[in-house]
């Protein structure tokens, strides 16, 4: 057995002993939606950094500035953007507001079953759309690392994950995400050191040689080789990058786990920190894989390396470390991606169960067992979707599939979350309709797109040549949700103008 | 008003004003304005000032963060 390998069982039994010590916790559902309400600062802000260096991150970038160079980095700048806003109009207020989903901040002063149910459909298609990204880089990961196919590597990842959210709900998500953020800060940085070892720690002769290697040249060092490459298209991505993650279900669900609002604004904080950390180090290990494996004749000369653009990466850690540095790296990589999976799990699960069975089917939960139990039949139902999913977009680059979920999520949540948290004006209609414009204008316009009629489908052509739609979509909801809230005389529309300002008073404590 | 209220209210506005121009500024400068001026080596070296942006903008969130988790525990303790 090789030493991938036994890195990653003994990742699998480590965690699944952490699995079984949560689930004697998880039986209620503050324990099972939230862990208890008792996450502190730093360690939340590890589990929220976890969620966002992920797959997407670590696989998906290094591959984007394999191929097109300084662009790559642009995704996660863009993402950490919006980090600062979202401890700033978010963070604490949602914690004041919510229970376990982000739904029960809209629901605060919105009453209505429409708002719950728009909400909710809009959260599920978004979890979904974020695991298909997560279970694309960990079929290609296992199947690099174990030799077996793509979709047996995927079933073997849904069943894990599925395992895990059942018996340990968000404790253990949180156990997992904590312990993978920290070894892949750890792993990152070993990484980076190496990296620059080999070229006398000059970040000017690593550039030059990814210089002197990429058949791009020194297009490599600026934007416009891929995504960024037209106006429209660079300010629509932006926008989703920067917006998306206040956004995310599965994110700010991780609010409500702490146990005070300074605890919320700390967890961002640290999150900022930690994510920051990572992603400088994404700079030396994205123009490192140019410059070691786009020039080993073994691996990536004269085309793709094997694995596609999202390996590049764990064939870099082979080079710069050797079998037992890559065996480490899989293991903390496939960790990553297993915690980010099973924390959407656990947030499509507090959805269908929290937000969607009580107005569909308040029987099947009419006690906390029966919600905890639908929750865990809803963390399948999740997961076998996006495994089907996943099998469809396994060619596409894991950071840009990121970037049109976190687009959808900018794109048709925060709107609504911001006018709800701060317009007094905003009534139940226009949240409702606005996000349903926002969740339609983004899945139509992207499967209109070259990423699904090209990318997917293999069509020659695609309707619209733009690939990331945001900010049609952003706008689409802000206009719907203002003139269907400004015309809305109805009885509703009054009651939650006037429990704004008790809505207020209740978010701003600090 | 309590005074401490219009402190914490007065450093949010400050604070989200920061945060809210100067990444969209830099981001959308990098990004769009003026690609060329990305291929520029301000140390002479091989690394474009593209590369020094990138530290610059990984940096700041942490930074901007720092200055307002501060302005709310001033404001609170006020």
């Amino acid at each position: 057995m090789n030493l991938a390998i036994a890195f990653f069982l003994l990742f699998v039994v480590a965690t699944f002993g952490l699995a079984i010590i949560a689930s004697r916790r998880a039986g209620k559902a503050s324990e099972f939606y939230a862990a208890g309400h008792n996450i502190g600062g730093v360690q939340n802000g590890l589990a929220i950094a976890g969620d966002f260096v992920s797959a997407a991150s670590f696989l998906g970038v290094t591959g984007v500035m394999y191929g097109a160079g300084f662009e790559g980095l642009l995704l996660p700048i863009g993402v950490l953007t919006g980090w600062p806003l979202m401890l700033m109009i978010f963070a604490d207020r949602m914690r004041n507001l919510g229970r376990y989903t982000f739904i029960d901040v809209l629901a605060y002063r919105l009453q209505g079953n429409g708002i719950r149910i728009s909400a909710a459909l809009t959260a599920l298609c978004i979890n979904t759309m974020y695991a298909v990204v997560q279970l694309v880089g960990a079929g290609q990961l296992l199947s690099l690392l174990l030799g077996v196919g793509y979709v047996p590597s995927l079933i073997v990842v849904t069943v894990l994950m599925a395992v895990y959210v059942i018996m340990g709900g968000m404790l253990v998500t949180t156990w997992i995400q904590m312990i993978k953020a920290t070894l892949l800060l750890l792993g990152g940085a070993a990484m980076a050191a190496m990296i620059l070892s080999r070229f006398g720690f000059s970040l000017d002769q690593l550039v030059a040689s990814a210089v002197a290697i990429h058949p791009k040249g020194e297009a490599i060092l600026k934007p416009g080789l891929s995504y960024f490459s037209d106006p429209l298209s660079s300010v629509s991505l932006s926008i989703a990058l920067v917006f998306g993650a206040l956004g995310m279900p599965h994110v700010v669900m991780r609010f409500f786990t702490a146990p005070t609002a300074k605890e919320a604004r700390s967890a961002v904080f640290w999150a900022t920190v930690f994510a920051g950390l990572f992603y400088v180090m994404l700079i030396f290990i994205g123009y490192g894989a140019i410059a070691m494996v786009m020039a080993d004749p073994a691996i990536g000369a004269g085309g793709m390396p094997a694995g596609g653009t999202n390996m590049v990466v764990m064939h870099l850690t082979r080079l710069v470390g050797g079998e037992a540095f890559f065996g480490f790296m899989a293991a903390v990589s496939f960790a990553t991606i297993l915690a980010v999976v099973a924390g959407l799990a656990i947030s499509g699960a507090a959805t269908l169960s929290h937000d969607l069975a009580r107005i569909v089917a308040p029987k099947l939960v009419a006690t906390e067992k029966d919600e905890i139990r639908v929750s865990r039949f809803g963390a399948v139902l999740v997961s076998a979707v996006a495994l089907a999913l996943a099998i469809l977009f396994e060619k596409e680059n894991i950071a840009f599939l990121g970037s049109l979920a976190l687009g959808t999520a900018a794109a048709a949540n925060v709107p609504v979350l911001f006018l709800a948290l701060y317009w007094q004006g905003l009534t139940p209609r226009g949240a409702t309709w606005g996000i349903l414009t926002g969740l339609f204008l983004s899945i139509v316009l992207i499967a209109m797109g070259p990423v699904v009629m090209i990318g997917s489908l293999g069509l020659k052509e695609s309707l619209i040549s733009i690939v990331n739609p945001t900010l049609f979509a952003m706008i689409g909801t802000i206009v719907v949700a203002w003139v269907l809230s400004v015309t809305d005389r109805s009885a509703a529309a009054d009651a939650a103008r006037a429990g704004f300002a008790a809505q207020e008073l209740a978010s701003e404590r600090v | 008003m309590d005074r401490s209220i219009i402190a914490r209210r007065l450093r949010r506005v400050v604070a989200f004003s920061l945060a809210a121009s100067l990444p969209y500024v830099a981001f959308v400068t990098l990004l769009i304005v003026s690609p060329a001026t990305m291929g520029l080596r301000p140390f002479g070296g091989s690394v474009s000032l593209a590369i020094y942006l990138a530290f610059f903008l990984f940096a700041w969130p942490i930074f901007i963060a720092a200055i307002y988790l501060r302005g709310i525990g001033a404001g609170a303790r006020s």
